[in-house]
């Protein structure tokens, strides 16, 4: 695309922080989430779910539940598409299980009543008679030749022979001479690290309402990150046209990743489909925990070596990632990222993805990152206090910036890691003093960023106003940096646009608010919606003044000769052009269709202060600091909101959260009481740099920044632990006993 | 199963429902009296989307049995603006940007609401370990603490 | 590291196909590519030129 007229300053509305538009309706109520929803003649759906890690399902018995009064339809997995192959055929194994249960939670049958009690107490009736077959649950016991096969056909060929049939992908890449590197360094760490699964934790669980007829054309509302994705999956398992299912998104309470997929949404279609009757099927949090995708839990070997002076001389890591009983876990990602941050001359790296008996992995925010910066950031800070090195001065010495050869093969065009290092050294943060058992962390991080299919329209009103259609659900106040962007790109103000959601009926395909990609994408495509309808509101100036459109320009939200020469005429607003466009040649609208291509990278930098008390080895987070090349904040509130929510959901991973399963392989701790996500008094304010590189790839240099933040917390949390408390921790969490184990074990060693 | 008839009075307004004996107050405002402000985060009195207050005292109404509003006063967030005027915490949330998808909203609003009416001047721990039953998993909380402390304020110069 | 030729993102990854049969399924799979640094997905008629530098990965996704 050409990017011939960016503008990077001088802007009007851009970095202004208005109220959001949807406000309103989320501070009374009135907003409408998955659950909101209801239809005349609904059932209620409720899940049969296995409590089995790992079981043959033998037989399925609906008639004692089918009896209950108020039973109105059973579904099992013969109500479901047959023959799909790859994604697909995972995806419905997922949804609802074939011949095993493959994970505690994993669903069964569904039944459809005329209330939620009526179903909650039917699938209780719902006799399923199973084989239980051994289990694991852990990612390198899956990968022990003892290990019991979970699926025996999932792995691909990229799989070297030998390997354990629950090794699906095997992934290498590397340049340079790693044992030169490494006899060069004046220091080398290598360790092991290990991080556990951990949860998207969205406060609201997945719900929808579906409606689907013997016809094949259906309705479905439902919580989503991306309805189109939601339609193309729902349709492929049940086996219906793509076109003739309408997908609307309600307002999304959360998503981080793991609504980019659907779990529920189809057997609510299956249920309706063999009721005749609308069904609305809502989740338990307990359920959200089982049997919605975590991210993959990972267990990692890092190799490092460095020269007295800082200098990184090689590096080499072995990534091995459990994503479930599916392939899928992030373990390219996990690769790319891990050392991204970094020039290194030598670098090798090996992953692994690896299958277990837990749900299927889903994307989290970032999806992989956390892991890998946590071993390498990590394992950085272990080379600095052996050599004696300020963390931010050793990271400036080999930060990626332009033309840097990434870790991965490419060459990074221009990124912003040095200036959110400059930024973080130069915080009062940074030279604030510390008291006893207090530590300070600093680690930095990456996410490539994405752009995705995207279609938007942006039509003129009658008015003058102006209306975009997006189909990116907004899920943290992109609907005012749209408006935004297009009140900049029309030159009228804010309040005079409204930016709608559109349902897959209304537009083209657009791909999930997922990759940080919607402020860009969607932003990108608003823009050029706008420019479209700019040029048309020029031609309709033009004719009615009798000069060329390319004497007309546009200006502060008129028309306007574009000089002398043109003629002399007083402006033409876009209201006045806008009340005659009926006449002057019909309706005036701008779209636009993409799959952009230059989202650029936003790299970070954390700092965090923190004490950890040595009676009871409890973390308190003191202070933090979030630095993250945003390109250029189109809404800084919400730039903030996310650099600060991604670094809390770090804190969570890096302190408290994570997926316990018993030797039964049952997961333990399936309430918010037991996976404890953090809670407002766990936390100090946090502090935000937004460091603006612009990215050439977007006509106001937008990089998105909704993932970034939550790669650093992890490192820079643990490398803070190991200077307040002594000891190194590198398995996550560190929750108070890991902490008070290990100065245990220093005091007794 | 014979359902129990409970009459009770919500934001203001007398409200009757038939409700099942093991039914929540939360299921009961949502399904039965149509507001669905409140949300059902959990399940288990642990996440506080569905914060409403009963006769005054603040409960997870997930944890409240529908037929234990009988002669009560309900209040949700239908009924924290007064008309077209917002309450002063509603309109600081919003020019604070303290919500992202704004699904503990509600609860965090009654909550704060709550705290406001016994402590007008409180401090940043005390809103913190107030609120601590709130989850919120966008906003890392910074904003909604600031959001609640100017609206306590701008309460306090109003009174 | 294998030379090809092709004037777009679509021409070069059909003529590594052809080079490398064991790699067609995987890319018909869909991947992702970059191009001189940038990454790219979608871009098959992304124009390329004779010196460029094109990596291929598996198609990568976010959160």
């Amino acid at each position: 695309m050409a990017l011939d007229d960016r503008k990077t300053d001088g802007f009007k509305y851009i970095g202004t922080r208005p109220n959001r538009p949807d406000g309103l309706d989320k501070v009374t109520g009135k907003a409408r989430f998955g659950a909101d929803a209801s239809a005349s003649g609904m059932l209620h759906g409720a899940i049969v779910r296995s409590p089995h890690a790992h079981a043959r399902i033998l037989k399925i018995d609906a008639t004692r539940a089918l009896a209950l009064t108020g039973v109105k339809a059973v579904v099992t997995r013969a109500d479901f598409a047959t023959g799909l192959t790859g994604e697909d055929a995972d995806l419905l194994e997922n949804v609802i299980a074939g011949e095993k249960a493959l994970y505690d939670g994993h669903a069964i049958a569904a039944v459809a009543a005329t209330s939620a009690l009526i179903a909650r107490d039917a699938a209780k009736l719902v006799e399923v008679t199973y084989e239980p077959l051994p289990h694991v649950t852990d990612v390198d016991a899956a990968m022990q030749p003892d290990a019991p096969i979970i699926r025996a056909d999932a792995a691909d060929d990229s799989v070297p022979e030998g390997m354990h049939p629950n090794v699906v992908r095997y992934m290498e890449f590397g340049r340079g001479d790693l044992e030169a590197g490494f006899a060069e360094a004046d220091a080398i760490v290598e360790q092991t690290y290990k991080t556990e699964a951990t949860h998207q934790g969205y406060i609201e669980p997945h719900a929808c309402l579906a409606q689907l007829g013997a016809d094949g054309r259906g309705e479905l509302w439902c919580c989503t990150q991306g309805h189109w994705f939601v339609r193309r999956m729902c349709t492929a398992l049940l086996g219906l046209e793509t076109s003739q299912l309408r997908v609307t998104p309600s307002e999304i309470g959360g998503g981080f990743g793991g609504k980019t997929t659907v779990f529920i949404d189809p057997i609510a279609l299956a249920l309706s489909r063999k009721a005749s009757r609308p069904v609305k099927l809502v989740m338990s949090r307990s359920e959200v925990l089982r049997a919605t995708g975590p991210t993959a839990s990972a267990s990692m070997d890092i190799k490092i070596g460095m020269k007295r002076d800082g200098t990184i001389t090689a590096a080499s890591g072995v990534f091995r990632l459990q994503g479930g009983a599916f392939p899928g876990a992030p373990t390219a990602e996990t690769m790319q990222c891990a050392f991204a941050c970094y020039e290194i001359p030598a670098v090798h790296e090996v992953g692994y993805d690896v299958i277990a008996n837990r749900p299927k992995q889903a994307a989290y925010r970032a999806p992989g990152a956390p892991m890998g910066a946590f071993a390498v950031e990590s394992a950085l800070d272990e080379l600095c206090r052996e050599l004696d090195l300020d963390p931010i001065e050793m990271r400036l010495k080999n930060a990626s910036r332009e033309g840097t050869r990434s870790s991965f093969g490419p060459r990074f065009p221009r990124v912003g890691l040095v200036e959110t290092l400059e930024a973080a050294k130069a915080h009062p943060h940074y030279a604030a003093p510390l008291g006893p058992n207090q530590g300070r962390g600093v680690a930095c991080g990456y996410w490539m960023n994405w752009g995705g299919e995207t279609s938007v329209s942006l039509a003129i009103s009658e008015d003058g106003t102006a209306q975009v259609t997006v189909g990116t659900p907004d899920i943290g106040g992109s609907r005012a940096s749209m408006a935004l962007m297009a009140a900049e790109a029309l030159g009228i103000p804010y309040e005079n646009v409204r930016c709608n959601i559109a349902d897959t009926g209304s537009l083209g395909i657009n791909e999930p608010t997922h990759g940080s990609r919607a402020t860009y994408a969607s932003g990108l495509a608003t823009i050029e919606s706008a420019r479209q309808a700019i040029g048309k509101l020029c031609e309709r100036a033009a004719d009615k003044w009798g000069i060329d459109a390319e004497a007309v320009i546009w200006e502060d939200g008129c028309a306007k000769p574009s000089g002398p020469n043109a003629g002399e005429f007083p402006p033409l607003t876009i209201a006045e052009i806008a009340a005659e466009m009926g006449s002057t040649g019909g309706p005036i609208s701008g779209h636009h269709e993409a799959t952009p291509n230059g989202h650029g990278g936003s790299f970070g930098t954390h700092l965090v202060d923190l004490e950890v008390d040595p009676e009871t080895g409890r973390t308190t987070i003191l202070r933090y600091t979030v630095v993250q090349d945003a390109g250029k904040a189109i809404h800084p509130a919400y730039v903030e909101g996310q650099f600060q929510g991604g670094a809390v959901q770090g804190i969570g991973w890096a302190l408290n959260e994570e997926y316990i399963y018993g030797q039964d392989g049952r997961l333990q701790n399936p309430i918010f009481l037991d996976y404890r996500v953090p809670v407002a008094s766990d936390l100090p304010m946090i502090d935000t740099v937004i460091v603006e590189v612009p990215n050439p790839g977007h006509p106001y240099g937008v990089r998105g920044v909704g993932e970034t933040g939550i790669t650093p917390p992890l490192p820079a949390v643990a490398n803070a632990v190991a200077t307040a408390a002594g000891v190194r921790l590198r398995h996550l969490p560190m929750t108070p006993p890991r902490i008070l184990a290990a100065l245990e074990q220093k005091a007794g060693g | 199963m014979s359902r129990i008839h409970v009459t009770t009075t919500v934001n203001g307004d007398e409200v009757e429902y038939l409700c099942e004996p093991r039914e929540t107050l939360l299921d009961c405002l949502r399904d039965h009296v149509g507001l669905t402000g409140a949300k059902e985060g959990c399940g288990t009195g642990d996440c506080g989307a569905c914060s409403v207050t009963l006769d005054g005292r603040l409960v997870c109404s997930c944890l409240v049995l529908g037929a234990e509003a009988e002669g009560k006063k309900v209040e949700t967030i239908e009924g924290l603006a007064d008309g077209d005027t917002l309450h002063p915490l509603q309109r600081k949330f919003i020019e604070h940007a303290a919500l992202q998808c704004g699904i503990c909203t509600p609860g965090i609003l009654i909550a704060a609401k709550a705290l406001l009416e016994k402590t007008p001047d409180p401090t940043e721990t005390e809103v913190r370990y107030w609120l601590a039953g709130n989850l919120c998993r966008c906003t890392g909380y910074d904003k909604i603490i600031r959001a609640v402390m100017d609206a306590a304020a701008e309460m306090r110069e109003a009174s | 590291m294998i030379e090809v030729d092709g004037a777009t993102v679509g021409e070069v990854l059909d003529a590594v196909a052809a080079e490398c049969p064991a790699l067609a399924p995987i890319l018909a799979a869909g991947v992702s590519v970059a191009v001189d640094g940038q990454v790219m997905t979608g871009a098959r008629r992304e124009p390329v030129k004779p010196d460029s530098e094109i990596f291929i990965f598996q198609k990568m996704k976010g959160g």
